[in-house]
């Protein structure tokens, strides 16, 4: 009786310690722990009439860096001076724009491909944001694909408010993978933050849908996106990479960006739908509406937000697919913009090397 | 016909009887001094000569990854063994068939798992009593570099990464007690203990683990091995715990697994 209850205990502590091979995100909606700066702590200006607010998709910290499923390049892995310089840049650019909320997407807080920093929270000891909520997508302790291994990475907002609660909201996954890659793949889901800002609270919603699917998987996390949205009790701001175009774009397909070799390979570009994003134009206010954008390539050109090819390959902004929305209130006249080069917003990086993603930035004026 | 048959069966039974399979102690630093066995994972062991055991992998010759240990006996006595273990193998070409899982394609660049010679040696000591044999272990493998090598640590499940570490972290070296003991003739259970230390890497260079296996001889030719290995290891996790305050804070912990471990083993 003594040994079968040391080897039962023995067993148990050992199977406790197992992680499981792949985070499967088996929740509709779920809490998220929030962390807060190590290192700086500001304070923001209480009960606040606008916020300046900002969505970017930061590549990992991968700056320009040509990663392989780009086919640009076969890099697959940064080291730790790579990721903390590009960090840095990153740093510089958010300290330059100033906002009071960032949208982030694509930020790695433990894997192999970025040297395992933990980028929530080297954001959060390296700029004014004070608060940040990490929403995880995709969590894999060892993926044998290409190298990659370790993965957790997921969305974030950050904050200079406190913020009040955090959740993960799930999204709809992929049905056209096959069993084994569905199960080491990203499972999207929507981040909502509550945000205190002294004198009453508002929502932050962060978004990154799927970009590669061939089975209307995006069109149906968009959508789904919309009515959680505009489901929302308070005050809220959406912002994000949407992979999905304006539903004025006028170029739909063959983008300059785009290789030959791209082609039947699961990272081949699949067909835009715009007018799945309508209803945000419509329904709620956009940083940038469809009049800013205008009716031909050369309007709209000025705000792009995306491009694979990057500088080094004589590459330049060629799409947009990263917006910036709120359900109330709206925004202060001159001061939406997409951070395309230096000088925009009177900033000095240049963002072209520091993302295959442009920041979108805006002054939400609360209601 | 009846004549040949009776000459054939009482030669066969002969010389099977002369040919009884030696039966060494599992991992102790015992080898063989006769004949040779082979399992499903252990390695093909044949005694050259009394004192002097050839050990290898046959079917990593046709990933062509040349590969090779002698075990030279030095002491042997009725209580006390002591051997050498002198190694070289060549991993890379099983290596670079796993590119585009373990490792990248890299096909855009001239990046590739670099030709990398693994010498080892180690020294095994076995203490005999009764029933029981207890052996320590200490060896180690290193990564000789013949040119460019772009593999880096795998940072994978602990077997994999102990396999493979000469070439991604440069060195493998091992420490190891083990104690067998005989239940019965056809049934032992060896218990062991184990501390590897891997090359350059920024996660911690420990790997320890813990095995229990039960070896069972269902006649003099078979073993067959089953058990389980607890490995405790850095694989880069990560918890996120809560501070005084309320926040989250992340911090890095060890892996701990368990894995099942099962061999089946011919031997003459």
């Amino acid at each position: 009786m003594q040994r079968r209850r040391i080897l039962g205990g023995l067993l148990l502590c050992v199977m406790v310690g197992c992680e499981p091979l792949a985070d499967e995100l088996d929740f509709e909606r779920e809490a998220v722990p929030v962390f807060r700066s190590q290192t700086r702590h500001t304070t923001a200006t209480r009960d606040p009439s606008q916020l300046r607010v900002m969505a970017y998709n930061v590549k990992f910290g991968a700056a320009r860096i040509d990663f392989w499923f780009d086919y640009y390049g076969d890099r697959v892995q940064m080291s730790e001076t790579e990721v903390l310089s590009n960090l840095a840049g990153l740093e510089r650019l958010i300290d330059e724009v100033d906002p009071d909320i960032l949208l982030a997407e694509e930020v790695d807080v433990n894997a192999r491909r970025s040297a395992y920093v933990d980028m929530l929270q080297h954001v959060l000891d390296h700029s004014a944001l004070q608060y940040g909520a990490f929403f995880e997508s995709w969590t894999s302790r060892y993926v044998p694909s290409e190298g990659l291994g370790r993965i957790q990475m997921g969305n974030a907002i950050f904050s200079k408010y406190p913020i009040r609660f955090a959740e993960r909201i799930r999204q709809i996954d992929r049905t056209d993978l096959d069993p084994l890659t569905q199960k080491f793949y990203v499972r999207r889901a929507l981040g909502r933050a509550v945000i205190d800002l002294g004198g009453r609270d508002v929502a932050a919603y962060v978004v990154h849908t799927e970009a590669y699917d061939q089975d209307g998987t995006k069109q149906k996390q968009i959508r789904a996106t919309f009515d959680e949205v505009r489901g929302e009790p308070l005050p809220a701001l959406l912002g994000g990479d949407f992979n999905e175009l304006p539903p004025v774009a006028v170029r739909l397909s063959d983008f300059d960006d785009e290789l030959a070799e791209t082609v039947g390979t699961e990272f081949e570009q699949p067909p835009y739908t715009p007018e799945v994003m309508r209803p945000f134009f419509e329904q709620m206010t956009p940083a940038l509406s469809l009049d800013d954008y205008g009716p031909s390539e050369e309007t709209q050109r000025r705000y792009f937000s995306h491009t694979v090819r990057g500088p080094v390959h004589g590459g330049f902004w060629n799409r947009t697919l990263d917006y910036l929305f709120v359900t109330r209130g709206g925004w202060e006249p001159g001061k939406s913009d997409v951070l395309q080069s230096p000088g925009r917003q009177g900033i000095q990086s240049d963002p072209l090397w520091l993302s295959d993603h442009a920041p979108v930035v805006g002054t939400w004026v609360l209601p | 016909m009846k004549r040949v048959l009776f000459v054939f069966c009482t030669l066969f039974a002969h010389s099977a009887a002369a040919r009884e399979p030696e039966r060494v102690p599992v991992d102790s630093a015992l080898q063989r001094t006769r004949g040779m066995s082979v399992g499903v994972f252990d390695p093909l062991r044949v005694a050259l000569t009394p004192r002097l055991e050839l050990v290898t992998h046959p079917l990593l010759f046709l990933a062509l990854d040349p590969n090779a240990r002698l075990r030279v006996g030095w002491i042997r006595t009725r209580h006390f063994a002591l051997s050498g273990e002198y190694g070289l193998s060549l991993p890379t070409q099983t290596l670079r068939f796993t590119k585009g899982y373990l490792f990248p394609t890299w096909d855009k660049s001239d990046a590739n798992v670099g030709w990398v010679l693994v010498p080892s040696a180690g020294v095994s000591a076995s203490w005999l009593q009764g029933a029981g044999v207890l052996s320590a272990h200490l060896d180690t493998a290193l990564g000789v570099q013949l040119g460019r090598n772009d593999a880096t640590p795998l940072d994978t499940y602990a077997p994999l990464e102990l396999v493979t570490a000469p070439v991604t972290s440069g060195f493998r070296h091992h420490l190891g007690v083990q104690y067998d003991l005989a239940l019965w003739e056809s049934l032992h259970v060896r218990v062991g203990i184990d501390t590897h230390l891997l090359g350059h890497a920024q996660r911690s260079p420990w790997v320890h683990d813990a095995r229990i296996a039960v070896d069972v001889y269902p006649s003099s030719s078979w073993r067959l091995s089953f058990g389980a290995i607890v490995y405790d290891y850095d694989q880069r996790r990560t918890e996120v715990r809560t501070d005084d305050d309320g926040f989250a804070v992340r911090e890095r912990v060890r892996s701990r697994e368990i894995w099942p471990t099962f061999d089946l083993v011919y031997q003459r």
